[in-house]
């Protein structure tokens, strides 16, 4: 008989399981009490926006539309994933073409923003920087 | 009216691109973004607008690793498609 | 909608979009609505030179879908505020969390 009890909707479930077949002759029935700690973990990313909601107030790297990347402290997104960004960098990935169609090396535009509101069509991916 | 034939012996199971979004979700999978460029990673899951969450990403770029992310989230309007890099 | 309570709250200050075909304008936000479609007065262009057709343009009206970024001072955004009400959900647009599903009942 397996009794299942939902303790915190979105942190852990806590198994109370009490399983005959472990019963010891004469002991009474075991009761076991375990955290599933898988279940736990996938609580917190059950669905994609969860990953961006965690790394609200850290440092984050995006891929936009445009050759253009972002890094950035996260304050706020919607489901649009428009985004605010302090302390921001943006970079520009720039591959110039000589007369005869030669590509030259690739150039990087940099600039620094404060703070910065981008819109969601343009974004691409979000990944919370390692550093 | 027949019932389409099972798959025989172990083969992919069947079903709706649903089943196939529930089946592959902890499995590694290639995505496929817009330009060409392709995502390796642990897929952590998926929304029904193909928003998708995966960990230990390769980003792959004219079959060179171009970048390397533990976690990173992918806007599903970018995706083309999705596909197992594993056994489902 | 989280985000156009947002921009409500940077209405009369100095703001610069930048448009997606480059295009960065300069002037004060008089208004903005749920597209964040955006009203700006007293407007200046990065590059008049590039842009001559602009110079005479006193205020305009944006698409919101035209913009790339917006760019503002730091210290007109509370930014624990903000973070505090993207964790409480008020996830914007028009949808919820719920309703992210739909299409994916697997």
């Amino acid at each position: 008989m397996v009794w299942s009890l939902i303790v915190s909707r979105n942190f852990a479930s806590v198994l109370l399981q009490q399983d005959n077949r472990l019963d010891q002759p004469g002991s009474g029935s075991l009761t076991y009490l375990y955290f599933e700690m898988e279940e736990a973990a996938n609580a917190s990313i059950s669905e994609p926006l969860d990953l961006v909601k965690l790394a609200l107030g850290e440092r984050v790297f995006i891929k936009l539309r445009g050759d253009r990347t972002v890094s950035g402290v996260l304050h706020a997104y919607d489901a649009h994933m428009n985004l605010v960004l302090s302390q921001v960098e943006e970079a520009v990935h720039i591959v110039d073409v000589t007369e005869d169609g030669q590509a030259m090396p690739l150039r990087v535009d940099r600039r620094q923003m404060e703070m910065l509101f981008v819109r969601g069509d343009g974004v691409i991916l979000i990944s919370p920087q390692q550093q | 009216m027949s019932a389409s034939p099972e798959p025989q012996g172990g083969g992919p199971p069947g079903g709706s691109p649903g089943d196939f979004l529930k089946n592959i979700v902890g499995k590694r999978v290639k995505v496929r973004i817009g330009n060409g460029i392709d995502y390796h990673g642990l897929l952590t899951c998926l929304d029904g607008y193909m928003n998708v969450a995966l960990e230990d990403t390769e980003e792959w770029s004219k079959g060179k690793v171009t970048a390397r992310y533990g976690d990173c989230f992918l806007r599903g309007n970018n995706v083309l498609y999705i596909s197992a890099l594993e056994e489902i | 909608m989280l985000i156009f309570s947002f921009f409500k709250t940077l209405t009369d200050q100095v703001i610069t979009v930048e448009l997606k075909n480059d295009l960065s304008i300069t002037g004060t936000l008089k208004s903005v609505d749920q597209f964040l479609n955006i009203r700006l007065d007293g407007i200046s262009v990065e590059n008049p030179e590039r842009h001559p057709h602009m110079m005479a343009v006193k205020n305009c009206f944006i698409r919101g879908s035209v913009v790339r970024y917006v760019k503002m001072q730091a210290r007109s955004v509370d930014t624990n505020l903000l973070e505090d009400a993207t964790r409480r959900g008020e996830l914007g647009g028009h949808l919820s969390p719920s309703d992210q599903c739909r299409g994916l009942k697997m």
